[in-house]
């Protein structure tokens, strides 16, 4: 425990990424007004006392939106996260664990993934798929799973020769039971490290997403997409414009620093 | 010889892989083209042209044989006719626009080079330093800031506000004063995650570096700092630096998708979004397959560049490192 809050870059990534989780549970029972309600005499108001961020070209309240879209951001870096995470550990593990033809099958076909550029695959699955929340999710995981099918093999490669595994091996305990009971476990503070990143990987990407129209579709707000309508009125509301970018940084900021801080401890420990 | 040839073949085995994976992706969900070329009404009242067009846009084709055909006519480098725009073929409309982009990317990585590798130095010369972690802080806010946002805020500030760069910028080579003015923007916000990313990257394989055994040696004989610096830390920090920079050039060319779209700058990326948009599929796979190619010659000249500087790795062996 101590370890944890003596990292610096630890404990702020931890608050940053705190204090986001509390405005998404708070905007999920209370908003300033309803983030869909349209006040027909009040648009594209400046901010004022009534509208702490001002209205949109709808007269919906901006802040309102801004503090819902924070459900969108955690909804689309978990929902990745474990999407693309089941897929590249389960593919890790099959081939790390197995080795041989299932190994090289494999590989070979995560690193011909690996060439595509993330961007142009994400862009190519929403042209071929149109655009929504599932696509989305869908989308980035296709990035993401290579990257974890990748670490979890190299890390089974380790973990398989030791002498716990071996042991097991010897006193005929189970293969599924090997990999789920002793292979798993130790696995967990490199996908911990890996996944903080990839969970802000995905921000990043869903927001860009939704800048382009390609991402989370209007009634739904996103960061990215109050962007896109935020660019066109900056001239009469920059704050408009400010925040959501403001709050995608820090919510990259907190997840890049939870994983450096992470895998800091990690590594000083000796996992 | 051997090993460029053999390089040169997967090169294109891997182009040919991911066109296919890409061009059957694209082909999953057809829309109907002819209606995104002439709309509702002309349809209705022209079956002959309806008729005309379905058979050029081969809708009516099986899967397979849409693919033959088009692999055929790119073996002739013809990349077919956009459904959109009828009076130009995807070649054209991707060549007029690829300047713009080649423009724009290459600019972006001079600045990154000449900007992140002297920060990257300076970073782990400092390192440990209060200067030096400031410096870090900032150059973790420079990984994070989606570059977007800040070419949004970029444009509002020192375009409308100042009035310094053009609002509506363009890049046109026989306007060189404007082109300079409309590229400052752009390629300053192109530019900062790969600068953050190659001082963070060179700092990192810089301070490796100097705690090898060979560092030491040269030391004890009596080498200068900066000597040692130059001579033999630098020249084995550039190895990985050389990847980063590769897959750099490959990430600014599709950064350049989303900037091209904040500063309306017509280059490949920002017809690529409107393709989509329209479902011009013929233009889509077109401009993908541009990517493709691309980024798989800057892997192929990347190992070409590892041999030169490395001669540890040796010609026809792989994995001697």
């Amino acid at each position: 425990m101590k370890k944890y809050l003596q990292n610096r870059n630890f404990m702020i990534g931890f608050i940053i990424v705190s204090l986001l989780f509390i405005m998404m549970v708070v905007s999920l029972f209370w908003t300033p007004h309803p983030p869909n309600r349209i006040h027909d005499n009040h648009l594209l108001e400046k901010p004022s006392a009534q509208f702490l961020l001002g209205t949109d070209f709808l007269g919906r309240d901006i802040l309102s939106r801004i503090m819902v879209s924070s459900q969108t951001a955690f909804l689309i870096g978990t929902g990745s996260l474990l999407f693309s995470g089941l897929i590249g550990i389960s593919l890790g593990l099959l081939s790390g664990y197995f080795g041989g033809k299932i190994d090289e099958l494999l590989m070979r076909f995560v690193d011909a993934w690996m060439t595509i550029p993330s961007t142009i695959m994400v862009l190519v699955f929403v042209a071929a798929f149109g655009s929504g929340i599932t696509q989305t999710i869908i989308a980035i995981s296709l990035i993401g799973f290579a990257n974890f099918a990748k670490i979890t093999r190299s890390k089974v490669l380790s973990i398989k020769e030791s002498d716990q595994i071996t042991w097991a091996r010897a006193i005929g305990v189970k293969r599924s039971r090997i990999l789920t009971r002793h292979i798993l476990p130790d696995l967990i503070p490199t996908l911990m490290v890996v996944g903080a990143l990839r969970f802000s990987g995905a921000i990043l990407t869903e927001a860009a997403l939704s800048y382009l129209g390609l991402g989370i579709q209007p009634p739904y707000a996103s960061w990215g997409n109050i962007l896109t309508r935020a660019q066109s009125y900056i001239l009469t509301n920059w704050l408009y414009a400010f925040i959501p970018g403001l709050l995608i940084t820090l919510m990259v900021i907190g997840f890049n620093l939870l994983s450096d801080g992470l895998n800091k401890i990690y590594s000083e420990e000796g996992v | 010889m051997a090993y460029f040839l053999k390089r040169m073949l997967s090169a294109v085995a891997t182009i040919f892989f991911v066109s296919l994976f890409l061009f059957f992706m694209l082909q999953v969900v057809p829309g109907d083209p002819v209606l995104s070329r002439i709309g509702l009404d002309e349809m209705e009242q022209n079956p002959q042209l309806v008729a005309k067009l379905r058979e050029e846009f081969e809708v009516d084709q099986p899967l397979w044989v849409r693919y033959t055909n088009w692999l055929r006519r790119l073996s002739r480098g013809d990349l077919g006719n956009s459904f959109q725009y009828a009076n130009f073929t995807v070649n054209e409309l991707i060549q007029q626009r690829i300047t713009t982009t080649l423009i724009l990317t290459t600019a972006s990585l001079i600045m990154v080079v000449m900007l992140g590798i002297p920060l990257g130095i300076y970073l782990a010369k400092k390192e440990g330093t209060l200067w030096g972690d400031g410096l870090n802080a900032f150059s973790q806010i420079g990984l994070a800031l989606p570059n977007f946002w800040l070419a949004i805020i970029a444009l509002w500030l020192f375009g409308a506000v100042l009035g310094w760069f053009p609002i509506r910028g363009r890049i046109d080579l026989n306007n060189l004063a404007l082109t300079i003015r409309s590229l400052v923007l752009p390629v300053t916000t192109l530019s900062v995650g790969g600068i953050a990313s190659v001082a963070r990257y060179l700092k990192t394989s810089l301070i490796e570096e100097q705690n090898k055994d060979y560092v030491m040696v040269a030391k004890s004989k009596g080498l200068l700092d900066h000597e040692v610096t130059r001579r033999h830390v630098f020249r084995n920090s550039l190895i990985p630096v050389t990847t980063v920079i590769g897959l750099l050039f490959i990430a600014l060319m599709t950064g350049s998708i989303i900037i091209e779209n904040v500063f309306s700058l017509s280059g490949i990326g920002n017809l690529l979004i409107a393709s989509i948009n329209s479902s011009d599929y013929p233009v889509i796979q077109g401009i993908v397959l541009y990517y493709s190619v691309i980024v798989v010659m800057t892997t192929f000249v990347l190992d070409l560049i590892y041999v030169a500087i490395d001669p540890r790795i040796k010609l026809g062996q792989e994995g001697v490192r």
